[in-house]
């Protein structure tokens, strides 16, 4: 029997980096070890701090719920879980139910956005009716609704589940792409801009995302295994993801001593600074005169929804703080 | 010895069969699959009956092994 490196129990995980192999208890203090200290090193989250997380349900977001709820009491700073639920059949459905359960087990408030709500459509039909690929179309409304909710809620981050490999895949692709102020978004936090977005932060910015199954698992969180019915198998998302898998197979550790130090040059890849400007529909950020979100609603639904999109989530959320 | 293996999310399944074994290593099994598959073996990971498995956990005739891959889902 193969002994953890820091007690006689059996060792479950193998951390190649570190030179440690850790017992369930060991490897779930050194993963929550390891997000407070990126909440501490990239300054993150702040005492008093109203915190939103968006949840999937799926492995990442679901073991940062928990981590960020065991860290709450510690750092002094309140939760708030957000799930949207993007009418993609019995996907969405079951995503939902794990969340409502998750949320309910840590006793955390949840917000649920339903897209066939509040555009009468779910995610398939909005991207057969825009004529775009599933992906793209869920991209522009889910960051549309958890700015417009974290705004609402006037929480000061939002938090998402994007682990290490998600960040090198993102960053490798952008870089191929040469969009280097998209580049200038992938560190471990963004800016908030006054009355028009709020900062997103990345907790899980240092974990690798085997480690975040493994701590699901090991953890016994539930949490939704299966790919989103409208994922592609062979994106390219995946196809670097694997090659870095390969990559750190050889040299352990590559990865993660990639992103600290890109965390550490983000400041070389802003340049010059977009320009923001308030969509003149609904009043959030945008790029240009109406946002993507009011753009794609006008698309689908001859009607411009941002205003209306945020006046729902004002209505919904006095519901659920008053209960809470 | 055949052991069964149901790949997640995938939720297609293989059955393994090792002539003249009564058991096997985990890391065994991982290094054949992640051949099978594809993968690397380090975006594999190995339950049984939802139990994480260590590479030097053995694995027995007629046992169900999920293979979860590390990059599905979110």
């Amino acid at each position: 029997m193969v002994k953890c490196s820091l007690c006689q129990d059996k060792a479950i995980v193998k951390i190649p980096y570190a030179g440690l192999r850790l017992c369930k208890e060991h490897f779930t203090k050194y993963i929550e070890d390891r997000v407070r200290k990126t909440i501490k090193r990239y300054n993150l989250i702040s005492s008093g701090m109203r915190v939103l997380v968006a949840v999937s349900g799926g492995k990442d977001s679901s073991t940062m719920l928990v981590i960020l709820n065991k860290l709450s009491k510690e750092l002094k700073f309140t939760l708030y879980a957000m799930h949207i639920d993007l009418g993609i059949g019995n996907y969405s459905v079951y995503s939902r139910r794990t969340v409502e359960k998750l949320s309910q087990s840590l006793n955390i408030p949840l917000i649920i956005l339903e897209v066939k709500k509040i555009l009468g459509y779910g995610i398939p039909e909005i991207a057969s009716k825009a004529k775009r690929p599933a992906c793209s179309v869920c991209g522009v409304i889910k960051r549309y609704l958890i700015n417009a909710t974290a705004l609402e809620l006037g929480a000061d981050v939002v938090a998402m589940g994007h682990n290490l490999d998600d960040i090198i895949t993102y960053a490798f692709k952008e870089f191929m792409n040469q969009n280097l102020n998209a580049l200038a978004k992938l560190g471990p936090s963004t800016k908030s801009i006054k009355d028009l977005a709020v900062s997103r932060i990345r907790p899980l910015y240092e974990i690798y995302e085997r480690e975040s199954l493994l701590y699901a698992l090991i953890n016994n969180i539930t949490f939704v295994k299966d790919e989103c019915p409208m994922a592609r198998e062979d994106s390219l998302d995946r196809i670097i993801k694997v090659k870095y898998f390969e990559i750190e197979e050889r040299y352990p550790g590559i990865k993660l001593a990639f992103v600290r130090r890109f965390a550490k040059n983000i400041q070389y890849y802003q340049g010059t600074e977009p320009e923001f400007k308030k969509c003149k529909t609904c009043g959030l950020l945008s790029s240009w005169d109406i946002c993507s979100y009011c753009r794609l609603s006008f698309k689908i639904l001859g009607k411009y929804m941002g205003h209306d999109t945020r006046n729902y989530i004002r209505e919904l959320l006095k519901n659920i703080l008053i209960r809470t | 010895m055949k052991v069964k293996l149901i790949i997640i999310p995938d939720k297609s399944s293989k059955v393994l069969l090792f002539e003249k074994k009564e058991k096997l290593r985990a890391l065994d099994i991982l290094k054949t699959i992640s051949k099978e598959l594809g993968l690397p073996s380090s975006s594999l990971v190995l339950t049984r009956r939802g139990e994480v498995l260590a590479d030097d956990d053995f694995i027995y005739d007629g046992d169900v092994i999920e293979v979860l891959k590390v990059f599905s889902g979110g």
